[in-house]
């Protein structure tokens, strides 16, 4: 494939290199001369010293024929107008629109830059705040409110996917005595639930409790996590 | 009208000020509160909202909700046309106008169906029409203009 690649900072500098090892042709478009100049002198020629952003550059590094546009700088607003201005250069010339992929920053951005006809969008901060919250499996446990001359407290848990009590009857749990469960909250949806409720990964689940027994339902709920 | 101004530099501060001057409700946002300082006079009786443009609670905050106008005025062309695609497309704004320096893309853009003022085109033009004062009936900013508002 033709892929053009706008940006040479870390990102796009290692996504050039892996394309090429790969055996695509690629061009990298990176405003800074030094460092487009050191990525030239260990990639070779695929280079342009330019700004991505003006037209003139995505022309000349040949977005006609280009298959893939990959917007990779550090700006959600240059990501979007270099997607766009690949896909209005196609537009005017009547040639076949390249498939256009921006790095997003915020994450916010990323639907939005998709509306705006950005065919794909890749997201670091989102990427890594998933894998973050997979390898610390412990969902959070809130404490709503504690009524402290009573002993008891209700607190929010977040069932996650590794728990036992996914896919379990809430009778089966075996929740101390004087535990209840006002309330799951699914998707958008709100459920009484009756000692026949299955609990699902990703459920919200309100519990009203003794304060001494938190650490069992902790366990029960959530799985053993430490 | 109520009218958004985004960007506090010379070029939107003097939008902004005008703005003001004639009784319309203007809202200017910016970075740098160092901007409204250098560029607003202490009389300006719009409001100030500091905050990046294309920040969706920023521009909430600034009362794009119900801005009438927005005109995106800030230095950099793709902040601006960024800006201009969430007044339009997000907040469903009747009237944006961006600014945007690089003629290549204020056509592209303009295409679009998005209002481009180019300063660049039009004080080449508004130069041209200086130069060739005896020549011509100065029509040539005007002309620019024509072509870059879609009306």
């Amino acid at each position: 494939m033709y892929i053009i690649v706008a940006g040479g900072g870390a990102v796009g500098y290692n996504l050039t290199k892996l394309l090429l090892a790969q055996g695509h042709e690629v061009v990298l478009i990176e405003m800074d001369r030094t460092r487009a100049q050191r990525i030239s002198d260990e990639l070779g020629s695929v280079v342009i010293p330019q700004r991505a952003d003006e037209g003139r550059w995505l022309l000349e590094a040949g977005v006609e024929r280009a298959d893939v546009v990959i917007a990779a700088t550090g700006d959600d607003e240059d990501n979007l107008i270099i997607c766009q201005l690949a896909e209005l250069l196609a537009l005017r010339n009547k040639v076949k629109k390249p498939r256009t992929i921006a790095r997003v920053n915020h994450p916010r951005n990323e639907q939005f830059l998709r509306r705006l006809g950005v065919d794909a969008t890749v997201n670091p901060t989102s990427m890594m705040l998933a894998m973050i919250e997979e390898e610390l499996s412990t969902h959070p446990a809130v404490h709503l409110m504690t009524l402290r001359q009573a002993g008891i407290e209700l607190m929010e848990f977040i069932i996650p996917g590794i728990s036992p009590a996914v896919g379990r009857q809430l009778v089966d749990l075996q929740l101390p005595p004087g535990t209840a469960v006002p309330l799951i909250l699914r998707g958008g949806e709100t459920i009484r639930p009756t000692d026949g409720t299955v609990f699902a990964a990703e459920d919200t689940v309100i519990v009203l409790l003794a304060i001494d027994h938190e650490p069992v339902v902790r366990e029960r709920l959530m799985g053993n996590v430490s | 009208m109520n009218v958004l101004v985004i960007g506090s530099g010379r070029f939107g501060s003097t939008i902004a000020v005008r703005l003001s001057q004639e009784g319309h409700d203007v809202v200017i946002l910016d970075v740098s509160s160092e901007s409204f300082e250098r560029n607003l006079p202490a009389d300006f009786r719009g409001r100030t909202v500091l905050g990046d443009g294309i920040d969706e609670d920023t521009l909430r905050e600034a009362g794009i909700e119900t801005a009438e106008a927005v005109a995106a005025a800030m230095h950099g062309d793709n902040h601006n046309l960024m800006v201009a695609q969430i007044a339009k497309v997000r907040f469903s704004v009747p009237r944006v106008v961006a600014r945007c320096n690089d003629p290549v893309r204020a056509e592209l853009y303009g295409g679009l169906g998005l209002a481009i003022i180019c300063p660049s085109v039009l004080g080449a033009a508004a130069m041209y029409d200086a130069v060739m004062s005896d020549a011509h009936q100065r029509r040539d900013v005007a002309n620019a203009i024509d072509q870059m508002l879609v009306r």
